[in-house]
């Protein structure tokens, strides 16, 4: 009996041990979930967000690469009417 | 609020497709900074040579006696070696060239068979000068040299031509076409773009066919009036693509104030 009664506290020791450590494992995992939820809302945001920025940036740029092109265009017109006027083809006095 | 709902979706849609239209006339690329040294190259190889020309007509000019024949067959031989050089070159770049990559294969078969043609009659005229016994009958070759080949005035400006005007029927007939269709798929209004579309091609179209045909008889005595055919054909093609872009801008507009009102 007094073998049995030295035991007892030894196993409640335990049991508080596991408790304890039931506890501080829950305690985190709702920890975790309440500061990740708000960031996981926020990044579900995010792409809509960062869609509408890109979008806006991409349209603010349509009109300029489009006139680049043209002038792009422009100067090979004059520099192959530049070209066509050379004089290299005309027939030196012998 | 659905139609409005609708209306945001099918113009949000627009603005992508105007998005990827930008992406794609910036991937045209019609020229980089090395096409443009590459391109100005065979203008300064001919003016090298034409110093070294000038030279060879010097020595002619200074020459006496039976030795004038002699010296005017050196400088026509360098007359004629720049020539088929740079045309050389030419048939090289127009496999190399990003500004010639959308020649179809039958553009590029014709281009070529029309530089190959006027390389034959150099060569031909090269071998006649140099077995030629009279000095005026050389003297007379070598200005055909000049004015039956025009490498530098029409051939050489007319291939680049060429290449500009399918480069733009290559942009409209593909990547604008594609885009534009993705427009219309979105429920907008695309027959104005279309027309202009429509016009710009059949203008670079047809300032392609003027380039072939200088290609072709670079001797013609209208070739100065073709090369303005052409560079009004092409002036088109831009002041249409110019419009595609305003009817564009005007698509991004309608979204930016379709976007506040909904806001």
């Amino acid at each position: 009996m007094p073998e049995q009664t030295g035991v007892e506290p030894k196993s409640k020791s335990v049991a508080w041990l596991v408790v304890a450590l039931l506890l501080i494992f829950f305690t985190s995992v709702f920890l975790w979930y309440y500061f990740n939820k708000p960031t996981t809302e926020t990044a579900s945001n995010s792409p809509a967000t960062d869609q509408a920025a890109t979008k806006d940036t991409e349209l603010s740029t349509v009109s300029n690469q489009i006139s680049s092109t043209l002038e792009e265009l422009e100067s090979e017109i004059a520099a192959i009417t530049s070209d066509a006027n050379s004089t290299d083809d005309d027939a030196p006095n012998l | 609020m659905l139609i409005q709902q609708m209306t945001m979706h099918r113009i949000f849609n627009t603005a992508i497709a105007i998005a990827v239209l930008s992406l794609m006339l910036g991937q045209a690329g019609f020229v980089t900074a090395q096409e443009k040294t590459n391109g100005d190259q065979l203008r300064v190889k001919a003016r090298e040579h034409r110093t070294e020309i000038d030279t060879a007509l010097t020595n002619f000019r200074s020459a006496r006696g039976e030795k004038r024949l002699e010296k005017l067959k050196v400088a026509s031989k360098r007359i004629v070696s720049v020539r088929t050089e740079a045309l050389n070159g030419l048939i090289a770049r127009l496999a190399e060239s990003k500004k010639c990559k959308n020649l179809s294969e039958a553009q590029l078969s014709e281009i070529k068979a029309a530089i190959q043609s006027i390389i034959t009659k150099l060569e031909t005229q090269d071998s006649d000068i140099a077995s030629s016994t009279d000095l005026t009958k050389a003297k007379t070759a070598i200005k055909e040299v000049y004015t039956n080949n025009k490498v530098f005035a029409a051939v050489i400006p007319a291939t680049n031509g060429a290449c500009l005007a399918t480069r733009l029927t290559f942009l409209i007939d593909g990547r604008l076409n594609t885009l534009v269709e993705k427009i219309k798929a979105a429920g907008i209004e695309t027959a104005e773009i279309e027309a202009l579309m429509t016009k710009a091609k059949s203008s670079a179209e047809a300032a392609y066919t003027v380039y072939l045909g200088i290609l072709q008889n670079p001797a013609a005595e209208n070739v100065r009036a073709s090369f303005s055919t052409a560079k009004s054909h092409l002036q088109t093609t831009r002041q249409e693509l110019g419009a595609v872009k305003s009817a564009l801008a005007k698509l991004r507009a309608d979204y930016e104030q379709q976007t506040k009102d909904g806001s």
